[in-house]
């Protein structure tokens, strides 16, 4: 039980990673339609720039400032640069082209820092005893800071006048575009802030990981799992509910059966709950386009 | 159907003119070039690689057999990525089955090659038609990611499962790894295959056998059903193409081909890890040489391979910028010849077609008034 119960905290701590790179993937696929394959590399990106900035001498939140406004801007500029061309060609193109653009930030990472793992320490320490588990302070704060951040895109899609223009560009841009929405402008921002997330998750989780150049490729994956098994009707609570909840599984699965194993579970379980439900959890009314 | 022909095969859009005599009427047909004149090709290409490998050092042997196996296995691919348009990245998988099952068979259960080949093909066919049955339920994105899943399990496993697999320390044609020896012969009955040129010219040999096959299937109804289904399964099925029957039929295909090139690659290497079966070199790798090669033709998969395959080896002095280089490269592709180093030629041969008909096509309009118009 109390193994139970460690791994589950776990899991919530990683799950804090999945949940805010897939909010921002599910956010980029439901409004312009892009399985974007290298959204985990803004992971990664806000993890080394993170680094690359406690280097520097910035303090610790700070430096999360500046990774998430750096992320985004690098995101606004893939998708006026990259994307935009890839999706006028087709879907296949938005497929391998991110898959490629991928392998250029990595790559590029390699590069920059090199190949050995790095590490960042976190801004506090202490720990937290509950009982049958202890937790590290700072990770209880990546849980409490991934729920406020999902909170807050919440309010901001469903509260704001931005995100009311968001949630026509995702029904129909074409009656978004008629009714006078600057559907290039909200893509741009709704790209940008996707990968803001994904930088802010970055920058959040890196003290708790081992920094380097792959690290982007489990968290784009499983968030292209969660959004596929949410489906299309799903909301953003389901991703939310749903990113924490392969977390667990994933380590419940390396704690009981082997490491090795986490991966094998996921995936085997992806392809049996597609073969009973292909149109995903939450199947969409034929009358909604996207829900957002 | 009109987007059927125009898409379909290589050069269908220079029109096929019956009036036209001499050399060049001869060589080509509705399907671009003839089936003679195919035949033709192969049989040189043959007789060049077959006799050019003579002399071919061993680093050149090395590189020219591992462009044979990629090209083996972008061809496959083709069938279900170019041909049916269904964009799989399960090939990791059936290449990792074919690999494991043909050196486990040769190395620890003593089988001749043949046998492993058989199993290797046909354990693939099953699982395939296994997982035909549930994959293509879903479209597009789900189905891309529901196969990749199934390369991902693949390569874990080959960690997993150590007991058969030898996990990360790999295993070898001549039996456990821990207890060294050579690597054993790829016994195909007929011939035993052991020398790298033996294997270079099997591999070819191979490779020509395939793209004349396709070329013949691609001709019959089956083929002009995969393209159907490519370009519109709807209207497809509304002219009576079981569409889901296609699909599977295509995957199972190209899932077995892929098994079979597995059994191969694994005896010329003569010893694998998990390693040579990575999301990135046996799932992304062929689906990239498929598509900058230019999917649904003949000779893209081919042209993809050995750019992809021979990049390591051009940019040798490059070594860290290499893999940047090939993600730069394919990104570009995509972003300027998302069909292909074929399409682009296509598209260059057509510019200088279309300019030399529309010369023509004013000299014959002033001759005599009917013109064949495609």
């Amino acid at each position: 039980m109390d193994l139970f119960l460690q791994q589950s905290a776990n899991g919530l701590v990683l799950g804090g990673a999945y949940v805010l790179v897939a909010l921002g993937l599910y956010l980029i696929f439901s409004a312009m339609h892009i399985p974007n394959f290298a959204h985990g590399e803004m992971f990664a990106l806000g993890a080394f720039l993170q680094y690359a900035l406690m280097r520097a001498g910035l303090p610790f939140f700070l430096g999360m400032l500046v990774v998430i406004a750096a992320v985004g801007l690098v995101g606004a500029c893939l998708e006026r640069l990259v994307f935009r061309r890839l999706q006028t060609v087709s879907t296949v193109a938005v497929l391998v082209g991110s898959l490629a653009l991928a392998i250029v930030v990595q790559e590029l990472l390699m590069l920059a820092f090199g190949k050995d793992p790095l590490a960042v320490s976190a801004p506090f320490d202490g720990r937290v005893d509950l009982g049958p588990i202890v937790i590290s302070s700072y990770r209880l704060f990546i849980i409490a800071m991934v729920l406020v951040a999902s909170a807050g895109i919440g309010l901001l899609v469903h509260r704001t006048v931005y995100g009311r223009k968001l949630r026509a560009l995702a029904q129909n841009k074409e009656v978004a575009q008629l009714t006078g929405i600057n559907t290039s402008l909200i893509g741009t921002a709704t790209f940008a802030l996707g990968s803001a997330l994904a930088g802010f998750a970055g920058a959040l989780l890196a003290p708790t990981t081992s920094i380097h150049p792959h690290m982007g490729f489990q968290p784009t994956l499983i968030a292209f799992v969660v959004l596929v098994v949410v489906g299309a009707g799903g909301r953003m609570n389901t991703v939310i509910a749903c990113g924490f909840l392969v977390a667990v599984v994933e380590t419940l699965a390396a704690g009981y059966i082997s490491n090795t194993a986490r991966q094998i579970v996921i995936f085997a379980g992806l392809v049996v709950f597609l073969a009973v439900r292909p149109e995903g959890a939450v199947q969409q009314a034929s009358s909604t386009k996207v829900r957002l | 159907m009109t987007t059927l022909q125009s898409t379909g095969r290589p050069a269908p859009e220079t029109p096929f003119e019956p009036g036209r005599t001499g050399l060049s009427g001869r060589l080509r047909d509705a399907h671009g070039l003839s089936l003679p004149a195919r035949l033709l090709v192969a049989a040189v290409v043959l007789a060049v690689g077959w006799v050019s490998v003579g002399g071919a050092s061993s680093s050149d042997l090395f590189m020219l057999t591992t462009i044979v196996v990629w090209a083996l296995i972008a061809t496959s691919l083709n069938i279900v990525v170019g041909f049916v348009g269904q964009l799989a990245l399960s090939s990791g998988f059936f290449f990792a089955l074919g690999a494991y099952v043909g050196v486990l068979g040769t190395g620890r259960w003593e089988w001749p090659g043949w046998l492993s080949l058989l199993v290797a093909l046909g354990g693939s066919a099953v699982l395939a038609g296994l997982l035909g049955m549930v994959i293509f339920r879903t479209r597009a994105l789900y189905f891309a990611l529901i196969t990749t899943g199934v390369s991902l399990v693949a390569y874990e496993l080959s960690f997993a499962w150590s007991s058969v697999t030898g996990g990360a320390a790999g295993i070898s044609t001549a039996g456990p790894v821990e207890e060294g020896g050579i690597s054993r012969p790829f016994d195909l009955g007929v011939v035993a295959i052991e020398e790298p040129e033996a294997y270079f010219r099997l591999g070819l040999v191979a490779l020509v056998l395939l793209v004349l096959g396709l070329t013949v299937v691609l001709r019959r109804r089956e083929g002009a059903s995969w393209r159907a289904v490519r370009e519109d399964d709807a209207l497809a099925a509304s002219v009576g193409i079981d569409v889901a029957r296609r699909k599977r039929i295509a995957y199972i295909v190209s899932s077995t081909l892929i098994g079979g090139v597995g059994v191969y690659y694994g005896h010329w290497a003569g010893f694998i890890t998990p390693d040579s079966f990575t999301f990135a070199d046996a799932a992304f790798a062929p689906l990239a040489m498929v598509v900058i090669g230019g999917s649904g033709t003949l000779l893209g998969p081919i042209l993809g391979a050995t750019v992809v395959a021979g990049f390591p080896e051009v940019f040798r002095d490059l070594r860290d910028y290499s893999i940047l280089l090939y993600g730069a490269i394919l990104l570009a592709a995509m972003m300027i010849a998302p069909r292909g180093i074929v399409g682009l030629a296509k598209d260059g041969v057509r510019g200088l077609a279309g300019r030399r008909a529309a010369r023509g096509e004013r000299r014959a309009t002033t001759a005599n008034g009917d013109e064949r118009r495609d």
